[in-house]
């Protein structure tokens, strides 16, 4: 995706007077010469940054000092920014980046527990060793908030301050985590996050009024619990075997590794609990028993009893008449003969439960005993180890269903309570053989609509050539038909034969034959045909031709001016425009609006001037300038209309 | 609908067969209404179907159209329209109905409302327990029950809960005064019920039998009985219970035993006469004039029926010893029985009535305990009732490799047009119908009967909503069938799992697979759970498995669409012959694909099913693979069939056998399901099939314009403008026969073609016709 590059910032920065890149990664900061080993390069991990020095605001050279723990390496390193256009914007970015780390490095030791514990988010802890991206920049998402919240004049303590009440900290801290996901899930966002939150155009909460709606559903997908795996607990298959370590949540998929020697059991707490709620009399005898006997000898137990082959009721043979098996006070009082009778032991509900549309029972009753017995093959049941097993899939089924369905409302989800006497036209209605409804359409709310329609009808071309009669209209075709009827091509009249120059004179000279003046003349003209026609050919064409590429800096800088004019109008107009109703978290009132579309104003009046600055980049570097100004055309055209407005609005309120 | 109402104009039988979902049952009901009311002498509708979901649908259907009727003017007054079903479906007394065996429920019922329990409890209140429902009957007029109208089976129940009155003997008694009589299959073929419960239906009656694809099974079935040993045991020992309580009578009472010996010497017509309510002990048919003919002398007196009932059981327990297979025709049983017993043929018909008077005459109660008695008797009458198209059979072990002997007395009957035949005789229009009866010329000659018209209708959809394919190999590209002999191969069964493993992957909803026999399912299941294909599935979707008890099934089903309601998903594994494969639809969501493993062949090995083959390729000259192919392919295709449901529906239909790729199968499919299957979709692998099945559902889900006016739904008008065509059509071709006969016939011709416009204009369909006709665009 667009935004995986972007991880990474590359600047324009001399190192000890050489040229080279200075490129910032979320863990790390790294310099590499332009020439090849002119210099060594140079590669500091950013949790070691303990402080920056940079030089004043306006003087000539823009240099940014950086200081590592323990003087490593010593005096620190001292980065020249040079790129002529923006090297100001590149200092304030590596110092934006660079402030958390530096914030949470300078602290003594012993402090950072504490101001983990403050700040209380868990990416902000100040291990050394969380280097995921997302963690960094949630850090410095933080710690911009926190300055802009807590102490706005002192960028960078982002020590929560204990004035904050637990609860709002709580709410805060969920927010924020919500919001990483949201960014993590979305790197267009993510780089637009970083280059107006993290390069301070805007501020976190700007950002984010008007994205309710993706923090909601992040919420929403978050907040969804996982269900209950739905296969049945089994330890022959291993069917993950192949991605180990990635699923977890108990599947009941090995719970047995025999891996040569003595089996293992891998006994978590989901898997318990499954096997709970899969067989209720292990449960019952793990109440009864476990503060007698260890848990693990209780489940040690258990997977080596005959209980447990019973409930795998597996049809194996060993599973079943293995009498070698050793016997087991405790779970060998729970076996019963297996369920592989015809009539199913568990009680049944009332045969009212079931409807009528579906009582096999029923029917079977009506058509009376069947006096008759039917062949081996069609009698149900015959094989009855396979009964206890059929019984289990079923019941298995329903318990995942019922699972799923737990909390809801049961009415609502069976489609049809028997007895409420509409439903039985359900069964027997098909939808299809009702007539075709109309479809919904929405009118448009036009006004005058009536006249509308009317200065249509009256004015709008009627049949093929208005204002003319049906006579008319046949003569033309009938011309037209006759014209093409008597048509024939004449092509010796377009393209002469080459006559040949004519016989050569008694003199030597060529005498030119009038048919080779005629001929010399058509191949002239066609010859300048020819040419107009591929003159215009490539005239036309010359918009779809393949331009060469923007070079990436220019072109990084565009898109970067783009996304930030995008989202300053977005909230220009957010702030200008009447709240949609429903709309979420329509946070202040009028003023606070007012205030936020004069800033927004304000930072869009920057767009030009910032497109001019990418122009002239491009000119310096060679490339065509009004390429750069097309395309960025669309974008100051979005400007100036938002700018005009408000130029009529401020007009107006004064 | 024109071929129906030639049909009933004629007053013949007809063969229709229409794809499922169609809205087949409202049009057949619409037009048979409509008749009904136009023609002023009522003709009874008889309404057939197979499972008591559907008839609760068509009973629904007849309500919503009657409704609709009312609406549209029409007035049918007192038009009363009721579904019958057992007592164990409509019971509400508190405790009978708590009962889980309907068996029980009937014998408990009888307890408490037989004639004799009544006549004792009300002259004597309080000594005999009786069904307060069925008492508050006596205090509503008779024939006027129930008020006039249409009711579902629950509508009945809610109303008999209301009124304290038990609706079973509502129903029961309303029989001869509806005009609409919606029940299952069972009460008019199987005799022993039919005796009682449509005897007084009048035989103007119209009858049709939906969803009949599967008739002659059941007429087989209700002319079978199947003896083992435990049961003779248990026909023994009620034998003795009779006795002694026989002795106990003569001890206390004679009189009445005397009495009945005086009656069964008139015959046994009107012994039967006074017992209206009685149902359970009905034997089978019997002729009429061997009702009215006297019982024999030997079993007239109590004890003398009971020695011989003892001697026949004897009889038959010596024959269970034999330890080979035995096939014999009725006739040479009997002269078996005769020179072993002197049994002769002439009161064994006899057994059973006289088996009922007995137990009437007794007053005996929990009539259950002797069922297997009567199975007895009744086997002894219909052995010595049919001489042909029958055949016993004695197996003496269940299957072949078993050791154990578990014999069972089969009396199968093979001709399954003798228990149907009286159908036929008595109504005079018969309409069979069904989703899935081809090929159409089958049944008559199975049933043997003249149809007066065969046609099946092809289906219009205004889109591909199914998509049939045949799978014949798996993704490694070994064939896969459910034969014999391969089916429980390793790699077939894992070609199987991996059609299923990717097919809950690639459908949404619900998918449901049908096996071709239980012992299958179950076998195969334990596979693949062993090899972990299940677990593979559970990843996608939830599974249920079909049981062998119906209520389980029930609630199994319940949860599996509430599964596809809810968006999880599910699989349902069944057998293609058995519960759930009969009458539950997999409509919509419920359904979006149905897999075939296999073809489900019956089971071959069967020597009823052999006899059955021999008796079909002697007498109807059927050839035996013809006919195996030919059942295996309706229930495949009653399977498959089950996904669709209505236009706007769509579904997968997978048939997962290499043998579904020979055109001599597929030729047995319905023509609607036949036609979509091309030659590229007819033998595939696992992995292009998935493919296509992919490519179908991201196309089948686009959404679409179900406005189908003018493709399958027409409106008055287009059915006016059809008919004005037609009409040119004809006149034209008269015309130009005229103009071939020319005019020396001319005058004759004229005549006839007036004639013949006349006709059609009066066929035309009227005016109340329509109005069914377009119900369901009104409806909206």
């Amino acid at each position: 995706m667009a935004g995986q590059p972007s991880d990474v910032r590359r600047f324009d920065v001399n190192f000890k007077k050489e040229p080279g890149t200075l490129s910032v990664t979320p863990t790390h900061i790294a310099w590499v010469p332009t020439e090849r080993d002119a210099m060594d390069r140079q590669n500091q991990a950013m949790n070691r940054a303990i402080n920056m020095l940079a030089s004043k605001a306006g003087s000539a050279k823009v240099s940014l000092v950086i200081k590592f723990k323990d003087d490593i390496p010593a005096g620190g390193l001292h980065f020249q920014f040079t790129n002529p256009t923006t090297k100001e914007e590149d200092r304030k970015t590596v110092q934006d980046i660079l402030i958390p780390f530096v914030s949470v490095n300078k602290l003594p030791q012993g402090a950072a527990p504490a101001t983990s514990t403050a700040v209380s988010t868990p990416a902000e802890q100040p291990t050394p060793s969380t280097s995921a991206a997302a963690a960094v920049m949630s850090a410095n998402a933080k710690g911009k908030r926190k300055a802009e919240d807590a102490s706005p004049g002192t960028p960078g303590t982002g020590v929560g301050s204990p004035s904050v009440p637990p609860a709002v900290r709580a709410s805060r801290k969920r927010t924020n985590l919500l919001r990483q996901k949201v960014l993590e899930k979305n790197p267009t966002l993510r780089m637009l996050h970083r280059e107006l939150v993290l390069a301070k155009q805007i501020t976190e909460e700007e950002f984010w009024d008007g994205r309710e709606a993706l923090i909601q559903a992040e919420e929403m997908a978050y907040a969804q619990k996982p269900g209950r795996p739905s296969r049945l607990l089994d330890d022959r298959f291993d069917l993950d075997a192949g991605r180990k370590g990635k699923t977890t949540g108990g599947t009941g998929v090995g719970i047995k590794t025999a891996e040569n020697g003595p089996i293992v059991l891998k006994l978590s707490k989901e898997l318990t609990r499954e096997i709970f709620e899969e067989f209720p009399v292990v449960q019952d005898a793990y109440a009864k028993n476990v503060p007698g006997i260890s848990e693990t000898e209780f489940w040690s137990r258990y997977f080596t009893s005959q209980l447990w082959e019973r409930h795998r009721a597996s049809v194996r043979k060993s599973a079943n008449d293995e009498i070698s098996r050793k016997k087991d006070d405790i779970f060998d009082q729970y076996l019963e003969e297996p369920d592989w009778n015809l009539q199913p032991r568990g009680n049944l509900p009332d045969r009212d439960g079931v409807e009528r549309f579906l009582d096999l029972a029923a029917t079977e009753e009506d058509h009376g005993e069947s006096i008759t017995v039917r062949d081996v093959t069609m009698q149900a049941g015959r094989e009855r180890s396979a009964l206890p097993l059929i019984r289990r899939f079923n019941d298995h089924s329903k318990k995942l269903l019922r699972a799923a369905d737990a909390g809801r409302d049961e009415s609502a989800l069976t489609d049809s309570l028997y007895g409420s006497g509409i439903d039985i036209y359900n069964e027997i209605d098909y939808e299809d053989l009702r007539g075709p409804a109309l479809s919904a359409t929405i009118t448009l709310n036009v006004q005058d609509a009536g006249a509308l329609a009317d200065s249509e009808d009256k004015d709008g071309p009627t049949g093929i050539l208005p204002g003319k009669t049906d006579e008319e209209l046949r003569e033309i075709a009938a011309g037209s038909a006759q014209n093409v009827h008597s048509w024939h091509p004449d092509f010796s009249a377009v393209c002469l034969p080459n006559p040949g120059a004519g016989r050569p004179n008694a003199d030597g000279k060529v005498e030119v034959t009038p048919a080779y003046k005629a001929f010399v003349e058509q191949r002239d003209a066609q010859a300048a045909a020819f040419y107009v026609v591929k003159e215009l050919h490539r005239r036309s064409n010359a918009e779809n031709l393949v331009l060469p590429p923007f070079p990436e800096n220019v072109y990084e800088q565009m898109r970067s001016c783009h996304n930030a004019a995008t989202e300053f109008l977005r909230q220009y107009w957010s702030a200008i425009l009447p709240t949609q109703p429903g709309a979420l978290g329509s946070t202040g009132g009028a003023s606070a609006k007012e205030a936020k579309a004069v800033k927004m104003a304000g930072y869009l009046k920057n767009t030009q001037p910032k497109v001019e600055a990418i122009v002239q980049t491009a000119q310096i570097l060679g490339f065509d300038p009004e390429r750069v100004r097309k395309a960025m055309a669309p974008t100051v055209g979005a400007v100036s209309v938002a700018l005009e407005r408000e130029a009529r609005r401020v007009a107006k309120a004064a | 609908m024109a071929d129906l109402k030639t049909t009933l104009d004629a007053g013949g039988h007809c063969v229709l067969e229409m794809p499922s979902g169609t809205g087949k049952t409202v049009s057949l009901l619409s037009l048979i209404i409509s008749y009904m009311q136009f023609y002023p002498t009522k003709r009874k509708l008889i309404y057939c179907s197979r499972t008591v979901p559907e008839i609760e649908k068509a009973l629904a259907e007849l309500k919503r159209l009657m409704e609709y009727r009312a609406e549209m003017g029409a007035n049918d007054g007192e038009f009363r329209g009721l579904g019958l079903t057992s007592r164990r479906n409509l019971c509400l007394h508190p405790e009978v109905s708590k009962e889980k065996k309907g068996k029980i429920i009937d014998s408990r019922c009888r307890d408490l409302t037989s004639a004799f329990a009544c006549e004792k409890g009300r002259a004597n209140p309080g000594s005999v327990p009786l069904c307060s429902y069925h008492e508050e009957l006596n205090n509503y007029e008779t024939g006027n029950l129930i008020p006039p109208g249409i009711y579902t089976l629950d509508d009945v129940k809610k109303y008999g809960q209301e009124k304290g009155v038990c609706p079973y003997f509502t129903i029961r008694r309303m029989l001869p005064f509806l005009d609409v009589v919606i029940y299952s299959f069972h009460y008019l073929l199987d005799p022993k019920v039919a005796e009682q419960v449509s005897a007084e239906m009048s035989k103007e009656s119209i009858v049709v039998f939906d969803e009949a694809h599967n008739i002659d099974n059941v007429c087989i079935e209700s002319l079978s009985i199947d003896l083992t040993r435990p049961m003779l045991d248990s026909a023994a020992r009620s034998v003795n219970k009779i006795s002694d309580k026989i002795e106990e009578i003569k001890q206390t009472d004679s009189s009445k035993l005397e009495d009945e010996y005086k009656k069964l010497v008139e015959g046994l017509q009107e012994a039967n006469e006074y017992r209206e309510d009685e149902d359970m002990l009905v034997s089978p048919v019997l002729s009429k004039d061997m009702l009215d003919e006297a019982v024999p002398g030997n079993i007239r007196k109590a004890e003398h029926f009971i020695a011989f009932l003892k001697r026949f059981i004897e009889y038959l327990k010596t024959r269970m010893r034999v330890l080979h297979v035995v096939a014999e025709t009725p006739v040479s049983f009997l002269a078996h029985l005769k020179e072993i017993t002197y049994i002769e043929r002439r009161p064994l018909k006899f057994a059973a009535e006289r088996l009922t008077s007995l137990v009437r005459t007794l007053e005996l109660t929990n009539i259950d305990e002797h069922y297997a008695l009567q199975k007895v008797a009744g086997f002894g009458t219909l052995v010595a009732t049919y001489e042909k198209g029958f055949l016993l059979i004695l197996e003496p072990y269940e299957t072949e490799h078993a050791t154990v002997p578990n014999p069972i007395f089969h009396f199968t009957c093979l001709d399954p047009s003798l228990a149907i035949a009286p159908v036929f005789e008595r109504f005079s229009s018969v309409v069979i119908t069904s989703g899935t009866i081809s090929p159409l010329d089958m049944y008559p000659k199975i049933l043997q009967f003249q149809p007066v018209t065969e046609q099946s209708y092809p289906m219009t959809l205004a889109r591909n909503a199914f998509l049939p394919m045949v799978i014949t190999r798996g993704s490694d590209q070994v064939p896969i069938s459910s034969r014999f002999e391969v089916r429980n191969d390793p790699a077939v069964v894992r070609n199987f799992g991996s059609i299923l493993i990717e097919m809950a992957r690639t459908v949404p909803d619900g998918v449901v697979a049908f096996f071709p026999s239980y012992l299958y399912m179950e076998s195969i299941v334990s596979a693949w759970y062993d090899m972990g294909i299940l677990s593979e599935v559970w990843k996608h979707k939830l599974l249920f498995v079909e049981t062998p008890d119906a209520m389980e099934t029930s609630i199994a089903l319940r949860n599996y669409r509430e599964a596809c309601n809810n968006g999880r998903g599910a699989v349902l594994l069944s057998v293609a012959r058995g519960k759930v494969s009969e009458g539950i639809d997999f409509d919509h969501n419920y359904g979006r694909a149905v897999i075939m493993f296999g073809i489900p062949y019956q089971y071959t090995e069967s020597r009823i099913l052999k006899a059955r083959l021999e008796f079909l390729r002697d007498n109807h000259r059927i050839r035996e693979n013809d006919y195996l192919t030919f059942d295996a392919m309706r229930h495949a295709a009653q399977c498959v069939g089950r996904v669709l449901r209505g236009k706007t529906d769509w579904g997968l239909m997978v048939f997962a056998d290499k043998r579904f790729a020979r055109t001599d199968k597929r030729s047995k499919l319905p023509k609607w399901i036949n036609s979509y299957i091309t030659e590229a979709h007819s033998n595939l692998s696992t992995d292009v099939a998935i493919s296509l099945a992919k490519k179908f559902i991201r196309q089948i889900s686009q959404p679409f314009d179900h406005n189908q006016t003018g493709i399958s739904l027409w409106t008055l008008e287009d059915i006016e403008a059809r008919q004005k065509q037609d009409k040119e059509e004809l006149e034209r071709a008269d015309a130009v026969v005229q103009r071939a006969v020319g005019n020396g016939a001319g005058n004759d011709a004229d005549m006839q073609v007036d004639n013949y416009m006349e006709d059609y204009g009066d066929d035309g369909i009227d005016e109340a016709e329509l109005a069914a006709m377009d119900i369901p665009m009104e409806l909206s």
